[in-house]
C-alpha cells in the first residue's frame, strides 16, 4: 500500500498484516483501508482477530508481518505523533481507577496540542458522569462514556472504538451512538469501530469488514453489501430440484434450508433480473426476496458453512 | 518532557497514600514517652531510634512495592493502554513513572523522619551521615540503591506477571551471569587487587543499574501493552547487556590472570634465591591495575612459574631452599586473609617447574613460616606452638608449645634439625622499643624446646634488615647506646656478646651483612665529623680485616658478591621504596679497590625486610649478579665482560 496514496484517501488501514501468538494465527495477511470520513465497522466472531488488529493500528502491538497504517504512516513507528489526532475508546475502560473523571480530563488535556475542554465537560454533563469520584467506582456505562469523552477531547481525525458497547445497557449504547452521530455530523470524523452490536452500528456504518478466523472475508460499502444479500423463500414442485439448485448457485447461495413449509435461501449475489429468471423457472412456487439486516448478513457469512439444497 | 512530567505528576497523585502513611508513621515516635519501657531520660533516644527504624522500614517497603507495581500493575490489569492511547512516548511513560516512584520513596523517608527531626531528634541516619567523611557519597549511594531496587523490583514484577516460560530463561541467565561475575570477583578477591576490585564492583553496579533501567524502558517501548512481549524485550535487553558485560569481565579477568613475566611493566620486587638463578619477581602490568603478577623467574634460562597472588602475600612470600632448587609458599584457601593456607611448592630443578599443592593445610593462626636450608622442612609458628613439617611426606615431624608470656616470637632454622627462637616481651603497639629478647632452641629430632640465653636489647627484631649467618652461629644486632648506635656480634644460640664491631651516631645508620663465607661487612656512611663513607670487613671473631673508603658520602645498601670477594655496594639514597636511585661500585674486599659500574645500575639487595633470615647469595651465582637497570629493568651482570644482559625490560614504578 502506498503511504502517499493512503494519506490522501485512507486515514487508517492494514497492509498484509499478520498477527501470530505462537502457533495461533490471529490475523492472516489482512489488507484493508478506512477512507477518510467513513464509518468503518469491523465485524467478526470472538477470537476472529479484531482486537489484535486494533492494537496493531494503535501502535500498541507490532504485527508479526505487514504494516498497520495510521494517518498514512506505520503505526508502530509513529504512534506517539499519530495519537495527537486519534481518539480511542478501548474494549475495557482503562482509565486508572484511582483517578476521578476531572483528573483524567486534566491529565489528558496536558498531552494534546488542542483540547476541547468545553466539549468534554459538556459531554460528561450530558452523560451525567460524576467527575469527583474515582473512576473505579463508576458504572461500566459511565466509564465507557468517560472514555468516549476523553477520546473526542482532542478533536481527533480518527476515532477508534474497540467494542465500545460491550457490557453496556440499551440506554448507554444508544447514548454512545447518538454522541457518535453528533460528532460525525459536526466534524466528519473518520471512525473505525469493532463491535458485536450489529443492530446498533447498522445505522451509522458506511463500510463493513468481516473477519473470519483471522482472514478478511468481506470488505465493502454497507450499501452495496445490503443490496447484494437477500433472503429468498419459495416453494418447489417435486421435479424442479435440479433447476432450483442451479439457479440459486448462480445467485451465490450461502445457505439453503427446506422443510414442509417450503425453502429458504440466503444469496450473496442478488440481482433483480436474476431473481426474475429464478421466479419464472418451472417448478418454483411463490418466490419472495427480502432485504437482510447486517446481523443476518453477518450470521450468513460467519455462521454455518454453505449448505446444499435440501 | 511535558508528557514525562504529566505522567510523573499523575503517578505521585495516584500514590499519595504512601506519603500520608509516612507522615502518620512519622508521628508515632512522638508517643515514645508513653511506652512503658522508656524512662524519662531516654525519651529522645527512643524517639530517634523509633523514627529511624520506621523511616528505613517504610522507605524499603515503598521502594519494593512501588517498583513492583509502577508499570507491572497497569500491565497486568490492562490499563497501560490508557497511556499508549495518548501522544506519550514510551520514554515519558517509563521515566515518568520511575521518577515519580523515586520521588515518593525519598519523600516517604523524609516525611517519616521529619516530625522527630523537627523536635530535635538525633536520627541514626543523620549519625551515619556524620560518620561518613563525605555525606555526598552516602547520598549518592542511597540514590543508586533506591533506583537499583526500584528497577529490579519492576523487572521481577514484569517477569512474574507475564507467566511466560521466559522466566525459566531468566533464572538460567541470572545464575549464569551471577555465577560468572561471582567467579571473577572471587578470583580477584583472592588475588587482592583492591583498585581493580573496586572498579569491578563499581562497574558491575553501574552496568546492572543501567541494564535494569534500560530494560525497563525497552520493555515499555517494545512490549507496550503486551505483558509477554514486554517480558521478552526486558529479558533480552537485561540479559543481553549483563551477559555481554559478564563475558567482557570474564575475558578481561582471563587476560589479567594470563600475565607472563614479559607482561610486567614496572618491576616492584625482586627476591633472588641464595643460590642458583631463580628469583621471585613481581610488579605491575599495563592494563591490569593494581593486580601484581608474581613469578618465579630463572634468570639463566628465562623459565618461569606463575604464582597466585594473594592479599598480604608478602607475609607468606615464597621461600627458597639454600641451594635454590626448591621454592615453597603458602596459598590462602579462602577469601579471608585469616583463612587456612595450603603449602605449595615448586621443584625448580625440574625442566618445567610448576606449582604443586601439598596436602599440608595450615590453620588460620599459622604465621611466621620458615623453610629449612635443605628445603625439606617447614617450620610454622601458630600462637605459641612451633610445628615442623616434612615436605616430602607432608606430615608433622615435631611440635612444641613455647612457654613464654609474649606472642612476639620469631623462628629461624639454624640447620634442618635446629630452630632458633627469639621472644620479645610485649611492648604495646610499637616494636621499635629496644628490649631484651629471650632465645630458645628447638631440637627437631628430640622435640626438646629449651631456653638458651638472652639477647641484649636491640634496635631491630627478628633480624630485620640483616641476613642470617650462613653458618648459623652468629647474630648481628644494633644496640642503642645513648645517642650512639653500636653494632655487635652475638652467639646466635645464647645471645652472648662476642664482639662489638662498630659504634656510630644514630644518624646516619650503619648497614651490615654477612658474606657467603660467614665474614661480616659493615657500611659506615659519612660521619658527623665529615669522615668519608667506608666499608669494613670483619672476621668471624670480630677482628677488623679491612676498611675501604667509598667515593660518595652515603652507602645506600649492599648487593651480593658478584664474584668471590667482589661486593656490589650501592651509593646514595633511595628515591623510592622499590629501590630506584644511586649508583653502584664493586668493592674488591681482597685488594681493597673500588670500581664504579655504569651509572644508574643498582644491585638487588642481599636482604629485604620481607625476607628476614635470608642467607647471602653464593658469590658469582646468577642470584648474586642481579641488577636493576637505570630504566628499572632487570639485568644480569657479567663481571668478566663488565656488561649487563637485560632479563626483563621493565621500568621503575612511578613515585
Amino acid at each position: 500500500m502506498n503511504d502517499q496514496t493512503t494519506n490522501q484517501v485512507a486515514v487508517a488501514g492494514f497492509d498484509s498484516v499478520t498477527v501470530r501468538y505462537g502457533a495461533v494465527l490471529a490475523a492472516d495477511a489482512v489488507t484493508l483501508s478506512v477512507p477518510r470520513g467513513s464509518v468503518y465497522t469491523l465485524l467478526g466472531r470472538n477470537g476472529a482477530g479484531k482486537s489484535s488488529l486494533v492494537r496493531c493500528l494503535l501502535g500498541q502491538q507490532k504485527p508479526s508481518s505487514g504494516r498497520a497504517l495510521l494517518l498514512g504512516n506505520d503505526a508502530w513507528k509513529t504512534r506517539r505523533i499519530a495519537m495527537e489526532r486519534v481518539g480511542v475508546v478501548p474494549e475495557e475502560p482503562d482509565v486508572p481507577p484511582g483517578m476521578t473523571a476531572a483528573q483524567a480530563v486534566a491529565f489528558c488535556s496536558r498531552l494534546y496540542r488542542q483540547w476541547d475542554g468545553t466539549g468534554v465537560a459538556e459531554r460528561l454533563r450530558r452523560f451525567a458522569v460524576p467527575t469527583t469520584i474515582p473512576v473505579g467506582r463508576l458504572s461500566k456505562g459511565q466509564k465507557g462514556q468517560l472514555a468516549l469523552a476523553l477520546a473526542l477531547g482532542p478533536r481527533p481525525e480518527l476515532l477508534v472504538l474497540d467494542d465500545p458497547t460491550l457490557g453496556l445497557d440499551v440506554v448507554a449504547r444508544r447514548e454512545l451512538y447518538e454522541e457518535l452521530v453528533v460528532d460525525l455530523a459536526d466534524r466528519g470524523t473518520t471512525v473505525l469501530i469493532t463491535t458485536h452490536d450489529l443492530a446498533g452500528v447498522e445505522g451509522i456504518a458506511l463500510r463493513v469488514g468481516i473477519l473470519r478466523q483471522g482472514k478478511l472475508v468481506l470488505d465493502e460499502d454497507m450499501e452495496t453489501l445490503k443490496a447484494r444479500f437477500r433472503r429468498i423463500t419459495f416453494g418447489r414442485r417435486p421435479a424442479a430440484e435440479l433447476v432450483t439448485e442451479r439457479a440459486l448457485t448462480a445467485m451465490g447461495a450461502v445457505r439453503v434450508a427446506g422443510g414442509e413449509w417450503g425453502f429458504e435461501a440466503v444469496v450473496e449475489r442478488f440481482a433483480e433480473d436474476g431473481f426474475g429468471r429464478f421466479a419464472s423457472e418451472a417448478g418454483v412456487v411463490e418466490p419472495e426476496a427480502r432485504a437482510m439486516s447486517l446481523e443476518e448478513i453477518f450470521v450468513a457469512v460467519c455462521g454455518e458453512e454453505r449448505g446444499g439444497v435440501a | 518532557m511535558r508528557g514525562l512530567l504529566a505522567v510523573a505528576q499523575r503517578e505521585v497523585v495516584d500514590r499519595r497514600m504512601w506519603l500520608l502513611a509516612a507522615l502518620a508513621a512519622g508521628l508515632i515516635p512522638m508517643a515514645a514517652p508513653l511506652l512503658p519501657w522508656v524512662d524519662a531520660g531516654s525519651v529522645a533516644e527512643a524517639r530517634s531510634m523509633l523514627a529511624s527504624v520506621l523511616a528505613a522500614t517504610l522507605t524499603a517497603a515503598g521502594t519494593l512495592a512501588l517498583g513492583l507495581s509502577m508499570v507491572g500493575s497497569d500491565l497486568a490489569e490492562r490499563r497501560l493502554g490508557f497511556y499508549f492511547a495518548r501522544p506519550l512516548s514510551a520514554g515519558a511513560i517509563w521515566w515518568g513513572k520511575l521518577a515519580a516512584s523515586f520521588l515518593i520513596v525519598v519523600l516517604v523517608g523524609v516525611l517519616a523522619a521529619l516530625p522527630t527531626a523537627l523536635v530535635g531528634g538525633n536520627l541514626v541516619l543523620r549519625d551515619l551521615v556524620g560518620l561518613t567523611a563525605d555525606g555526598a557519597v552516602l547520598a549518592g549511594g542511597s540514590v543508586v540503591f533506591v533506583l537499583l531496587v526500584l528497577a529490579l523490583a519492576h523487572a521481577l514484577g514484569v517477569m512474574g506477571r507475564s507467566r511466560s516460560v521466559w522466566i525459566v530463561l531468566d533464572l538460567v541467565a541470572a545464575v549464569a551471569v551471577g555465577g560468572a561475575i561471582w567467579a571473577v570477583g572471587r578470583r580477584f578477591m583472592l588475588a587482592g587487587p583492591m583498585t581493580l576490585m573496586t572498579w569491578l564492583l563499581a562497574s558491575s553496579l553501574t552496568v546492572v543499574l543501567a541494564a535494569l533501567l534500560a530494560a525497563g524502558w525497552v520493555q515499555v517501548a517494545v512490549g507496550r501493552t503486551d505483558p509477554r512481549r514486554g517480558h521478552m524485550a526486558l529479558s533480552a535487553t537485561l540479559w543481553g547487556t549483563l551477559g555481554s558485560f559478564a563475558l567482557a569481565v570474564v575475558g578481561y579477568a582471563a587476560w589479567v590472570f594470563a600475565a607472563i613475566p614479559s607482561s610486567l611493566e614496572c618491576l616492584w620486587e625482586v627476591m633472588p634465591a641464595s643460590s642458583g638463578s631463580w628469583s621471585l619477581v613481581s610488579g605491575s602490568s599495563a592494563g591490569r591495575g593494581d593486580y601484581y603478577p608474581v613469578f618465579l623467574l630463572d634468570a639463566a634460562t628465562g623459565r618461569w612459574v606463575s604464582l597466585e597472588p594473594t592479599p598480604h602475600w608478602w607475609w607468606f612470600t615464597p621461600m627458597f631452599s639454600a641451594d635454590g632448587r626448591r621454592a615453597v609458599w603458602l596459598q590462602p584457601t579462602g577469601l579471608d586473609p585469616s583463612d587456612t593456607r595450603q603449602v605449595v611448592l615448586a621443584e625448580l630443578s625440574e625442566p618445567q617447574p610448576r606449582p604443586v599443592a601439598t596436602s599440608l593445610i595450615l590453620g588460620r593462626s599459622a604465621r611466621n613460616a620458615r623453610l629449612s636450608p635443605s628445603g625439606q622442612r617447614l617450620a610454622v609458628l601458630a600462637e605459641k606452638t612451633i610445628s615442623v613439617y616434612s615436605l616430602p611426606e607432608a606430615a608433622l615431624v615435631r611440635a612444641s608449645r613455647l612457654d613464654a608470656h609474649s606472642s612476639q616470637i620469631s623462628i629461624r632454622f639454624a640447620t634442618d634439625d635446629e630452630l632458633v627462637v627469639s621472644v620479645w616481651p610485649e611492648t604495646g603497639p610499637s616494636t621499635a622499643t629496644a628490649v631484651d629478647a629471650t632465645l630458645w632452641r628447638f631440637d627437631v629430632r628430640s622435640g626438646k624446646l629449651e631456653r638458651t640465653g638472652t639477647l641484649e636489647a636491640s634496635r631491630y627484631r627478628d633480624d630485620w634488615g640483616i641476613p642470617a649467618d650462613p653458618l648459623g652461629e652468629l647474630r648481628l644486632a644494633f644496640h642503642p647506646r645513648g645517642s650512639e648506635m653500636e653494632l655487635a656480634m652475638h652467639d646466635a644460640r645464647t645471645g652472648a656478646l662476642k664482639a662489638s664491631l662498630l659504634s656510630q651516631p644514630d644518624q646516619p645508620l650503619l648497614g651490615a651483612t654477612f658474606l657467603a663465607d660467614g665474614r661480616i661487612v659493615v657500611g659506615e656512611s659519612r660521619t658527623a665529623a665529615g669522615e668519608p663513607a667506608r666499608v669494613h670487613l670483619f672476621g668471624r671473631d670480630g677482628r677488623l680485616l679491612r676498611s675501604v673508603a667509598m667515593p660518595d658520602g652515603k652507602i645506600g645498601g649492599f648487593g651480593s658478591e658478584v664474584a668471590p670477594d667482589v661486593l656490589a655496594v650501592r651509593l646514595g639514597t633511595l628515591e623510592s621504596w622499590a629501590g630506584r636511585g644511586g649508583n653502584t661500585v664493586l668493592v674488591d674486599l681482597e685488594a681493597g679497590t673500588v670500581r664504579r659500574l655504569a651509572a644508574g645500575h643498582v644491585p638487588i639487595p642481599s636482604v629485604s625486610w620481607w625476607s628476614p633470615g635470608r642467607t647471602p647469595a653464593t658469590p658469582g651465582s646468577a642470584a648474586s649478579r642481579l641488577f636493576r637497570t637505570p630504566e628499572g629493568g632487570l639485568a644480569l651482570y657479567d663481571p668478566a665482560s663488565d656488561s649487563f644482559t637485560t632479563i626483563l625490560d621493565t621500568r621503575w614504578p612511578r613515585t
